[in-house]
């Protein structure tokens, strides 16, 4: 145990050795956060109502929507990709550690550094803007929250390290991160919740992993989803968290049968 | 001059090009999801802009056009800087030193000897797109038109500038990747009108970050909301600008100290 504690803490050094690069990082969060917060209050300049959704419920939702982000849509797995490519991936595999123990433990690093900057630029523009959000005081709705926001951290990372571990068989695999970036962007519920989109889309939608990762979490905090929207809600959610944590490990072990080393 | 430097980007251009032509699957992928990202937003602005009929005063032809004239300038310096990107190992693996000792600009090669081919394809059918939505929109005036394409030449220089300033944190930092995307993000918030922005903030974004000059102001000026004075504005600023970069440019170069092993 006290290994992956050591990589948790080199983890959270390293993200802090280029503080610039890092100071940078936390502006992009803000300034993505504003382009959204801004469309979504001018939508609402002289009206109530839109997609069933009040000013202050989209807000709401628009910044933990935000949090979400910072916390689940954070993950080093891409490295892996590199480390596949320029052969150094061969230094972990000769070492006592669990491969997906690694990453994962790194990921929670970067999450829980992430954690405490989003919960401090989304209170200073809470403080700045001043939009009425809705305090969610209902424990049982929070727990529920957390836990579907623990699970889509669990997801992300799967899809993320699957994604990072087709460089085992292909050169390019950053076409497909790039890909499963712009899915999660339009698909996963930060730019919008998805249930704005027609419903036979949004029906398709909720039956794969991306809704998981933003929306779902966001929308359970409104605390506007009940009985059969949330049973099968969460029984997508653990379907998807099993499937994907049995195909990390299948992935992997197939990568590493196929993998001829090259490097330096 | 002029002519040797267009040689020598074109030979880069072509360079990149056949780089790009390697693993032709992935430059496929990268072309499909470049147009994926496109059509998720233009159905995000169509979804709310029907339903709310108007977005900031804005009708859904006007917004389209805003968020195509974005795309027109995001497109151009992603072509044509996207040299920028990849300018961190240069100066963390001292290359940058080969850059010096050439007999062309270090600033040249930096910003614009390696051009991505992938935009160049989108940018055609958007052309055609801005033609579509100008011609919707009954704007026949050829006087709107020039200045829509001149304040697109003004979003373009204040993109280089930036570009240029990026490069130099590099230089003096060594720490560029955020600071590019930073730029993105910033640019990124006139994919929409700079109408929707609240005050201070839409002051802000025109006239100290000029997000408002580089991907509203073309738009406007089609659709007639734009005084002489903005535009004279627009160009004085990209100007300077410029010049500014430039300038810190120059100045980070004398703090470089080669960076090799």
């Amino acid at each position: 145990m006290s290994k992956y504690w050591t990589i948790f803490k080199i983890s959270w050094e390293n993200s802090l050795v280029y503080r610039l690069n890092f100071i940078l990082w936390r502006i992009r969060s803000v300034l993505q956060l504003l382009l959204i917060y801004f469309i979504w209050w001018s939508v609402f300049q002289g009206r109530d109502d839109v997609f069933g959704y009040t000013q202050k419920t989209i807000l709401t939702y628009i910044m933990i929507a935000a949090l979400m982000r910072a916390i689940i849509l954070s993950s080093r797995a891409s490295d892996l990709a590199n480390q596949i490519n320029d052969g150094s991936i061969v230094n972990f595999l000769v070492k006592p550690l669990s491969f997906i123990k690694f990453y994962f433990i790194r990921d929670i690093a970067d999450k829980l550094l992430n954690i405490a900057f989003v919960i401090f630029e989304i209170s200073l523009l809470i403080f700045l803007l001043k939009p009425q959000i809705i305090i969610q005081a209902n424990l049982n709705i929070l727990l529920l929250t957390i836990l579907a926001a623990i699970a889509g951290i669990i997801i992300y990372f799967c899809i993320s390290f699957i994604v990072s571990l087709l460089a085992f068989w292909v050169e390019s695999s950053w076409a497909f991160i790039f890909m499963m970036t712009i899915i999660l962007e339009g698909f996963g519920g930060g730019l919008f919740p998805i249930d704005i989109l027609p419903n036979p889309i949004f029906k398709i939608l909720m039956l794969t992993p991306f809704p998981y990762l933003i929306y779902f979490p966001s929308k359970l905090y409104l605390g506007t989803m009940m009985g059969n929207e949330l049973l099968f809600g969460f029984s997508v959610l653990f379907f998807w968290v099993i499937i994907l944590w049995f195909l990390i490990k299948w992935v992997l072990d197939m990568g590493l049968k196929s993998y001829t080393a090259v490097g330096y | 001059m002029i002519l040797k430097y267009l040689k020598i980007w074109w030979l880069y251009a072509l360079n990149s090009f056949q780089v790009q032509m390697v693993v032709r699957w992935a430059l496929a992928v990268f072309l499909l999801v470049k147009i994926l990202r496109f059509a998720i937003f233009t159905l995000f602005i169509v979804i709310l802009v029907k339903k709310t009929t108007v977005l900031a005063g804005y009708s859904l032809d006007e917004t389209i056009l805003f968020f195509l004239s974005f795309n027109l300038v995001d497109i151009l310096a992603q072509l044509f800087f996207r040299e920028v990107y990849r300018f961190r190992p240069a100066i963390v693996m001292g290359t940058f030193d080969f850059y010096l000792i050439k007999p062309i600009s270090p600033l040249f090669r930096a910003l614009a000897c390696g051009p991505d081919f992938i935009d160049f394809i989108t940018l055609i059918p958007l052309i055609f797109a801005i033609g579509y939505f100008i011609n919707r929109l009954n704007i026949t005036d050829p006087l709107a038109i020039s200045l829509y394409f001149l304040l697109i030449a003004i979003g373009f220089i204040i993109a280089l500038a930036f570009h240029i300033m990026v490069l130099s944190l590099a230089v003096v930092t060594t720490e560029i990747d955020h600071a590019v995307m930073v730029y993105r993000d910033i640019a990124a918030m006139g994919r929409m009108p700079i109408d929707i922005y609240m005050e201070p903030i839409r002051g802000f974004l025109t006239f100290i970050i000029p997000v408002g000059i580089m991907m509203s102001y073309p738009t406007k000026s089609l659709l007639g909301q734009l005084l002489p004075f903005n535009i004279t504005y627009a160009i004085g600023f990209a100007i300077s600008l410029l010049f500014i970069s430039l300038k810190i440019w120059n100045l980070s170069l004398k703090q470089y100290s080669s960076a090799s092993s």
